[in-house]
């Protein structure tokens, strides 16, 4: 974020709120954030609006968490938003640097249509987000060495890699791990399970596609597609993110899942619409928690 | 020479930048081939054909002006483009590998946009020219988009025929309107698809129509009817459709047409098989014809149920049995 948008923050929260205001907000934000300890004002000393304006952006350096507390003050002053002067320029700022008020979320959010991000453009770092996570893996990956040369295995599982990306992120997920023949696809939002779900169909039923057009191996390439639905905390290093909710997606893959197929945990289950439940079927238990499998319909 | 998809060997030992440049490069359309150390990139270049090497300069064993000075003795890879890969404080280096040989260099991190417009660069020639086209329209016109196709002239031609099969509830339970409108965003879709691969709307009735796809293009045209057959799958679940209401069926066909300045109007055998074939087609089917099926490379054939003698076609399986 550039010193201007910065400084449009610093003035409208030294215009249009006090400092004990400002204080507040900050707390409500941050349980951490003490205005007077921070600032060295004493209990009983009034602090002048642009010291405990400064203070919020020191002590909110990084850009989303600042744009956290921004938006707890556009929130919680959203009736009285004439009162907030200098709005409308630091809304205008922000979205020069592609940052929009995303309403659902009820916080900034960077456009994700210019570039894509591990973190959807809002998420930070250290909290624990609902997420629905697809394990996505090529079956007896070790084997096809031997029907097929090293570097055109290598060469079709870099390309697989590419073409579950596309499909993940056409349906809005996000490939934040991949292991050589497989990775965790991940998928945020109301919508998450859904989202999930058509885009693993998208993967599982090109996959012919895939094979004849891109492979280079002198076998079929086949998949297995584990869903599960869970929490995970975010971190930055995305592939170093694991969760217990993520262990679950990649042991039903693992465990339950047919070759070609698409198997998920009841609690993905219980968020897909019920026309959307009508491809599975009732599957095997993994860890005591029910499965069920995609199955296609065709006569 | 590869036209379709350049081939590149990158050469870096560490992984991770291995796994992001690949990424990148195939995301824009390289066919990307990595090697850890200079060993293993030599051994590549004499066992395959690449169009274009990315070579770090810092490697474990051999490095890269090493690897540089070899591409150059071998007189198969002589003329290879070799683009450096250096950081930025190696500038005496960068000097030294421009007197051994190198086309160009980049520096890391990589500036993709840069990077790719460089390595386009010294990869014209490889790269088919783009040939100026005239506009695209999705119904009607030659396969190709060219617009060489004649009025009167016979074209080899393959014909993707699709039936939309609607069951009784839905029409009972969906307003004619809905109906129309969702017809209507399928065939969207549909022709869509058919234009990445090369196809033609060329003719559509009620609940069916046909692609025409290019003289020997069997294969291409089986993609298409795949990622068609995807796309309504995909289609019932965002749209509340249950595929027992709903279904295509596909045929394709190939043979001679003469061309009409109406497609619709075309008659062929060809057209009049595919059609059949997706009539007899199973809900949520593809089939072929036997001549189709034997044109087929051994990949595509992994997916085909051959039901002679009780039919004589090929459906389309999978997973396969």
């Amino acid at each position: 974020m550039n010193k201007g948008v910065r400084k449009a923050i610093l003035d409208l929260l030294s215009h249009s709120l006090t400092s004990d205001r400002i204080g507040v907000l900050g707390q409500e934000v941050d349980g951490g954030f003490r205005l007077h300890e921070l600032t060295g004002f004493g209990e009983q000393i009034r602090i002048p609006g642009q010291v405990a304006a400064q203070c919020v952006l020191d002590y909110f350096d990084e850009d989303k968490e600042l744009l956290r507390f921004v938006s707890h003050v556009f929130l919680s002053e959203a009736r009285n938003t004439d009162r907030l002067k200098g709005r409308e320029r630091v809304l205008e700022l922000l979205a020069r640097e592609s940052w929009t008020f995303d309403a659902t979320l009820r916080q900034f959010v960077k456009d994700q249509s210019i570039n894509v991000t591990d973190d959807w453009g809002y998420m930070l770092e250290g909290r624990e987000y609902r997420m629905c996570f697809a394990s996505v893996d090529v079956v007896e990956s070790s084997g096809l060495v031997q029907s097929t040369g090293q570097p055109e295995v290598e060469q079709t599982l870099n390309r697989f890699r590419t073409y579950v990306r596309k499909y993940t992120e056409l349906w809005n997920g996000r490939l934040w791990n991949w292991h050589g023949d497989g990775g965790m696809a991940v998928f945020q939002g109301s919508d998450a399970v859904n989202q999930s779900a058509v885009a693993m169909v998208g993967i599982l039923l090109n996959l012919p596609v895939f094979n004849i057009q891109q492979s280079r191996l002198e076998t079929e390439l086949r998949i297995r597609i584990g869903m599960h639905s869970g929490t995970a905390q975010y971190q930055k290093e995305v592939q170093q993110i694991f969760s217990n909710d993520m262990r679950i997606a990649a042991r039903i893959e693992k465990t339950a899942c047919r070759e070609n197929g698409i198997t998920v945990s009841s609690s993905a289950y219980a968020f897909l619409k019920s026309e959307v439940q009508a491809f599975f079927t009732s599957g095997a238990l993994v860890d005591n928690i029910r499965t069920y499998q995609y199955q296609r319909s065709n006569s | 020479m590869s036209t379709v998809h350049p081939r590149i060997l990158l050469v870096d030992d560490d992984p991770a930048i291995r796994d992001l440049v690949t990424r990148r490069l195939e995301e824009s359309g390289f066919d990307c081939t990595t090697a850890a150390d200079g060993t293993e990139a030599i051994e590549f270049l004499q066992k395959r054909p690449f169009d274009m090497v990315l070579l770090d300069i810092m490697l474990p064993d051999l490095n890269g002006l090493t690897v540089l000075r070899k591409i150059r003795e071998n007189e198969a890879t002589a003329r290879l483009p070799v683009i450096m890969v250096s950081a930025n404080d190696e500038n005496v280096q960068i000097v030294e590998a421009f007197n051994s040989g190198a086309n160009d260099y980049i520096t890391k991190p990589i500036n993709f946009p840069v990077a790719l417009a460089r390595m386009r660069s010294h990869l014209r020639g490889v790269l088919e020219p783009a040939a100026p086209r005239p506009e695209i329209s999705e119904v009607g016109g030659d396969p190709v988009g060219t617009g060489h196709y004649q009025v009167g002239q016979t074209y080899a031609t393959v014909f993707v025929y699709l039936k939309l099969h609607m069951s009784a509830k839905l029409t009972k339970t969906r307003s004619e309107n809905h109906l129309a409108g969702m017809i209507e965003q399928i065939l969207q879709l549909l022709r869509e698809t058919a234009l990445r691969y090369g196809g033609r709307q060329w003719g559509r009735s009620e609940d069916s129509c046909f692609f025409a796809f290019a003289r020997e293009q069997h294969e291409v045209a089986l993609l298409a009817a795949i990622e068609m057959q995807t796309l309504i799958d995909m289609y019932y679940m965002l749209e509340d459709v249950t595929p027992e209401r709903m279904a295509l069926n596909i045929g394709i066909a190939a043979g001679d047409v003469i061309y009409r300045a109406d497609p619709s109007t075309i008659y062929s055998d060809a057209l009049n098989l595919s059609s059949h074939l997706a009539s007899e087609a199973g809900r949520g089917n593809i089939r072929v014809a036997p001549a189709l099926y034997e044109s087929f490379g051994s990949r595509a054939r992994w997916y085909f149920e051959d039901l002679r003698p009780a039919a004589d076609w090929f459906q389309f399986k999978f997973p396969p049995a």
